[in-house]
């Protein structure tokens, strides 16, 4: 197994924001409308937590091939909100002391972490 | 959809919040593509393992629905059992496993099971919910 996966980056737009409202079906208007937003704890819109998690996937993909997402596991937890033109970028290093799992860690471009937690691909020893 | 709005109090542990069903089509790969661009490894009939949050939200909030605007997700589980395809017919079943209010927030469990047309485990979730009130 690979020490590091594959980073896999995506810029945090506004409109990728709307059309991921839209297939989640989630119009939370922390996410969507500003004056809403700016009066919450956020202070402003903030994007789906999700919409960054899943590039994780994507990178654990990248890393091994889709089919070893095929009995894979996730443990994310999310540590600070993801703002509109945000470009957030999921990485992960083997876990040297648990067997399989890689810790994963989604970044913004201040190299701020967004997202920790683990992955362990399929096929990976438990 | 409930005929209630479903507040933090509301929320019943071990209740089931029942059945959400969705179909897989080309349409549906279309719409997630256009967010994340083409599939790691290729485009294929199959829906990408990175699909797996935007199958189970929809399912979630649609059986919360509805619900007190301005959650927050504050961390999620997930196994995935394997990936759905063009044509499958998924239901994902929801059940809250614990509340608490901790430093004035309320965090919620929910714990999600998708199956397919042939009652074969897709995804299981659990997700931890800031609930808005």
């Amino acid at each position: 197994m690979p020490n590091e996966l594959v980073p896999v980056s995506l810029k945090v737009t506004q409109a990728r924001i709307d059309a991921y409202a839209e297939i989640t079906g989630d119009p939370n208007p922390i996410h969507l409308d500003a004056a809403f937003a700016a009066k919450t704890e956020m202070g402003g819109i903030i994007a789906h937590g999700t919409l960054s998690m899943n590039l994780i996937l994507r990178a654990m993909a990248e890393t091994f091939g889709p089919d070893a997402c095929d009995g894979a596991e996730m443990d994310i937890r999310f540590v600070k909100p993801v703002r509109v033109d945000d470009v957030v970028t999921a990485s992960g290093t083997r876990d040297p002391e648990t067997a399989g799992r890689y810790t994963v860690q989604v970044t913004n471009q201040a190299g701020e972490p967004v997202i920790v937690g683990w992955v362990r691909p399929a096929g990976a020893p438990a | 959809m409930l005929s209630e709005l479903l507040t933090f109090d509301r929320i019943e542990i071990g209740q089931s919040l029942g059945i959400h069903e969705s179909v897989i089509d080309q349409a549906a790969l279309d719409r997630w593509r256009s967010v994340y661009g083409d599939d790691v490894g290729g485009n294929t009939d199959a829906a990408p393992p990175d699909m797996v949050s935007g199958i189970v939200m929809a399912a979630q909030l649609e059986l919360t629905n509805p619900h007190p605007d301005g959650g927050l997700h504050a961390g999620q589980q997930y196994v995935l059992h394997r990936r759905p395809g063009i044509g499958d017919t998924l239901r994902t079943s929801s059940v809250p496993l614990s509340k608490e209010v901790r430093k004035g927030r309320r965090w919620v469990r929910m714990k999600t099971e998708t199956r397919d047309q042939q009652d074969r485990l897709v995804y299981e979730a659990v997700l931890t919910i800031i609930w808005a009130a």
